[in-house]
């Protein structure tokens, strides 16, 4: 008798709902444990973050969670050299021991100078910021930067969003949007912010009709599904741009009257000297009154009154209006301009720009939802390709004037920042926040993801901290944390204090920052570093004590995609509040590093900041407010978050339960424009103060701050790789984000890189066929990439007709060497390892490190083949 | 005179070297009176930490008037006698991605 054998009967069987941390994406997910194991994950179709969608980064997280080589005890470095390649000659510890070494550490630097801290961590790990950021202001430290997505990141897209559409990032309108353009930017079509969300929109988008033009030196994931690919040179979009406002302004004369009237500084009267004329009494702009033929300030005069053209006579004095100035900067700019920069051809720029013009649709409605609001179904956007470079901020704001030129910044169809609005749960009002005014009229966003706020900037001085961002206002993130000049330039500056202890969450700044050389020598004049990580990676080689992390699977978090400018879809439909919650046991001796940060702060005598830094950053309203000397868990002052939003009966335990609270969005919040008081700057007037304070406290120095990048209108600036005139350097290098990998993060997990191994572009440089066929390459060879400052990488290229002529597109950020991580080892191509980190080749308005470099290519020739 | 007790938190503190003090204010007592009354005890470098430009607070820092968040340098600090707390938090941070 043969008797079948039975599947034994699981014990538990459960789907739990979280959100996912493969990239800081954070879709919601349904994590299925079966007796204790997670065996998959899947999309959850509750919530709106992916809408039950998964990218195959998100299904693989199972292969990270479960990584042999996760770090799961404290390890103490024996070897007390330091430097690439260098094994740190590990020791298990105890938690004891390490936490009384880290807590004796950071004791020590807050008493002596707390801004000897200098904090680093990754983005990818969305739900880190909010515990790194409060425990940054409790212990009093400056110096803090992330450095997930590289220093090319957001540098000029994130501020420029914030200070034209008061978010994080901008997208088109999908749900109504006609006419797309994206330069560098690939929203809805592989990675970032809303990733999966973003992607079912475009997708409905495109096939209702959505016309999408690609302007990108690289045709990959938007440019493959775009309506039209249009390929320039590397780094100058803003000519591309501003070739098109020429065409929009001068040759059509097409603009919308009433939105730049009422919406923007365009009407505002400007003196010689290119600032506002101002009201003697209450110091307010002025406008040009059409109906008193007089200048008045401009909350004295209804928008349509005002003169948006025009040189009007004040005082005596012959005073444009700022639009006026705009005009006259713009004639030059012309599209045979732009193809003598760009390479390309006029008549397509030209077109671009009539395009764009017919399909805004200007002076037409749409109702939504019982509203009839401006209808401009067009959207220039930009991201990071855009702005990765030194002229960073000129490259996005030249984008976004398109946006403002036809009046669809946040109006139905248009460019959209996502979710600057949020009039809060019907229950309760919260979260609460709202784009308001400042005196000038010009819009202060309601919410930041950091309180450096984007505008309005303070007054540059000298420098406190580490970046020099006291002196560059436009700055978020700076090279100056690990460039070859930065102990050269606080030495000019007279940095009262040098790092002394680094504290580091789920960071490589070696891959992720530029060459590993130069990123290598400024951690070794740092004293002491700490690292949190779920990995040995290569910048452990240089830390003394590494402290084993919780993944998301293992972890808590009761903000995970909040604030929702950076993480929810934009447009029509429901606001949305997920939580991450622990889908399986903490393996070995992993802890939370938001619950140790807790500890660490009881250890070094801040509780008190980081509990008031809670109370802060979370907004929390009484009862819910921390006491200040009461020591909670983590997990408790997220309980108090979700309670203070939401009301006492939804806590951390309902939200464990239901995954995520939703509500409709109105369209007075998606639309918000439409209905706010408030301006935004096409004419960067407060510019001109900027670099007249930040250039007297330089030059003295012997610094000198370029004046044309604050001038208030933007232009095409050159980078570095653009003046280079070798010969051999004959092809711009780049890189673009992958879509199969987060940074250097995922490339330890066995099915991305099979996936990317698979994809003839993940772990190659994309040259362009006939550069290929001229230096007699072919595809799939093996070779030197060497940058004109004789820095040299190898990889193999792969030959392709989708790339600009003069470009080498590569993915970031590959080549890890780490042992640790055997199968990242080796793979891909290391593009970072060819950038020069220093002031050179950095933005002297936002200090953006250039993502392109010049490089000559030649085959390995059986050195490596 | 008001009597004004001051949380200075985070930075503000570890520079300053406490993080409780008390001050008494001539009333009517605002916030600007009190920012002052810091400067003079701590010295410019304590303005220049606050403040954006002469005129404004740094738009990171935050300051509460018994819980309550406020940004008018001429909030009044005492009503009818009341304790008054003012607690004062910068909030230095930079942020990518
Ligand atoms: S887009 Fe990012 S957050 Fe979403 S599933 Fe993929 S990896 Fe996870």
């Amino acid at each position: 008798m043969v008797v079948a054998a039975q599947a034994p009967v699981a014990a538990e069987d459960v789907w739990i709902p979280s959100a996912c941390s493969m990239c800081y994406g954070t879709c919601s997910i349904l994590g299925h444990r079966v007796d204790g194991v997670l065996t998959k994950i899947e999309g959850n179709p509750e919530s709106v973050l992916g809408k039950g969608r998964l990218c195959g980064k998100g299904i693989s997280g199972i292969m990270t969670l479960y990584d042999p080589h996760r770090l799961n005890k404290p390890l103490r470095r024996t070897n007390p050299e330091k430097g690439i390649g260098v094994d740190p000659k590990w020791e298990e510890i105890s938690w004891d021991e390490a936490l009384d070494i880290v807590g004796e550490k950071l004791r020590h630097v807050r008493q002596d100078d707390p801004r000897k801290l200098f904090i680093q961590r990754t983005t990818t790990n969305t739900s880190s910021r909010t515990p790194w950021q409060v425990f940054g202001w409790a212990f009093g430290t400056p110096n803090s930067w992330v450095a997930g997505g590289g220093l090319h990141c957001g540098n000029g897209a994130h501020l420029i969003s914030g200070i034209m559409h008061a978010s994080w990032s901008v997208v088109p309108d999908f749900q109504y949007c006609n006419y797309a353009v994206y330069f560098g930017a690939s929203k809805g079509h592989s990675a970032g912010h809303a990733s999966c969300s973003n992607m079912g929109m475009a997708a409905d988008a495109r096939a209702r009709g959505m016309h999408m033009v690609v302007v990108d030196p690289i045709c990959n994931f938007a440019g493959a599904k775009a309506t039209e690919w249009v390929p320039l040179r590397v780094g100058t979009d803003a000519a591309i741009a501003l070739g098109m406002c020429h065409t929009l302004v001068h040759e059509l004369r097409l603009w919308d009257s009433p939105y730049l009237k009422a919406k923007t500084n365009g009407p505002y009267l400007t003196g010689p000297d290119g600032r506002y004329l101002r009201d003697a009494a209450t110091n307010k702009p002025l406008v040009w009154d059409t109906q008193t033929k007089s200048a008045k300030p401009f909350d004295a005069v209804e928008p349509e009154q005002m003169a948006l053209e025009g040189v009007h006579t004040v005082s005596g004095l012959e005073c444009p209006t700022a639009f006026e100035r705009l005009k006259a900067h713009l004639k030059p700019l012309t599209p045979e301009w732009g193809e003598s920069i760009s390479t390309v051809p006029a008549a397509t720029i030209r077109r671009l720009g009539q395009e764009f013009g017919r399909e805004a649709r200007i002076g037409s409605t749409i109702e939504v939802q019982g509203r009839t609001l401006p209808y401009r179904p067009v959207a220039a956007i930009a991201f990071r390709g855009a702005q990765g470079h030194k002229n960073s901020v000129y490259n996005f704001l030249a984008v976004d004037l398109l946006n403002e030129l036809v009046g669809s910044a946040d109006m139905v169809g248009g460019c959209l920042g996502f979710n600057p609005s949020c009039h809060g749960h019907p229950e309760t009002g919260r979260p609460h926040y709202i784009p308001y005014a400042d005196e000038d009229g010009l819009m202060i966003t309601g919410i930041w993801m950091a309180p450096h706020l984007p505008y309005p900037m303070h007054e540059p001085r000298m420098p406190e901290t580490m970046s020099l961002i006291d002196l560059y206002p436009m700055t978020m993130m700076s090279p100056l944390m690990a460039s070859s000049d930065q102990e050269e330039m606080w030495q000019r500056f007279d940095l009262p204090y040098r790092p002394e202890v680094l504290l580091n969450f789920g960071c490589n700044s070696l891959l992720s920052v530029g060459n590993a050389e130069t990123v290598a020598k400024t951690l070794k004049r740092i004293p002491f570093i700490i690292s949190i990580d779920l990995f040995i990676t290569e910048f452990s080689e240089f830390a003394d004590i590494v402290l084993p992390d919780c993944s998301y699977m293992e972890a808590h978090d009761s903000r995970p995609n909040f604030p929702f400018i950076f993480n929810l879809p934009g447009g029509m439909g429901e606001w949305c509040w997920p939580v991450k919650q622990p889908v399986v046991e903490a393996a070995g001796e992993r802890r939370e590093s938001s619950e140790l940060l807790v500890e660490l702060a009881d250890r070094i005598g801040i509780r008190e900041d980081l509990n008031e830094g809670y109370n802060v950053s979370m907004r929390l309203a009484a009862p819910f407010r921390l006491e200040r000397d009461k020591r909670y868990t983590y997990r408790e002052i997220c309980d108090m978050e979700l309670k203070s939003n939401f009301g006492p009966e939804h806590g951390l335990e309902w939200f464990k339960q239901h995954g995520v609270i939703k509500w409709p969005k109105k369209p007075e919040e998606v639309y918000w424009r439409h209905f706010e008081n408030v301006r935004v700057p096409i004419y960067w007037e407060f510019l001109i103060d900027t670099w007249e304070q930040a250039n007297a406290l330089a030059e003295p120095r012997g610094w000198h701050i370029p004046r044309e990048y604050y001038s208030p209108l933007p232009s095409f600036l050159p980078c570095v790789s653009h003046e280079e005139t070798s010969e051999q350097h004959d092809l711009y290098a780049f890189y673009y984000r992958d879509a199969i990998h987060t940074n250097s993060f995922t490339m330890e997990n066995p099915w991305l890189d099979e996936t990317a191994q698979l994809d003839p572009f993940s772990y190659t440089a994309a040259m362009h066929s006939e550069a290929g066929r001229r230096k007699g390459l072919k595809d799939g060879d093996w070779v030197w990439i060497e940058s004109v400052k004789g820095r040299r990488i190898r990889g193999r290229v792969h030959l392709t007709e989708a790339i600009h002529p003069e470009g080498l597109g590569i993915a970031a950020c590959a080549g890890h060497w780490t042992e640790a991580q055997p199968i990242a080892k080796g793979k891909g191509v290391f593009i970072n390892d060819l950038l020069e980190v220093d002031m050179e080749h950095s933005s002297p308005a936002n200090l953006n490190l250039d993502l392109c470099v010049k490089v000559g290519v030649t085959r390995c020739d059986g050195e490596w083949s | 005179m008001a009597l004004v007790t001051i949380k200075l938190f985070g930075m503000l503190g570890a520079m300053a070297g406490t993080r409780d003090l008390q001050l008494e204010l001539a009333e009517p007592a605002h916030l600007r009176d009190a920012l002052d009354a810091l400067e003079a005890r701590f010295g410019p470098e304590f303005r220049q930490r606050i403040m954006r430009n002469p005129r404004a607070l740094q738009t990171y820092l935050r300051i509460f008037v018994n819980e309550t968040e406020v940004t008018d340098l001429d909030t009044v600090l005492q009503i009818n006698g009341l304790p008054t707390e003012v607690s004062l938090m910068l909030l230095p941070a930079a942020e990518g991605g």
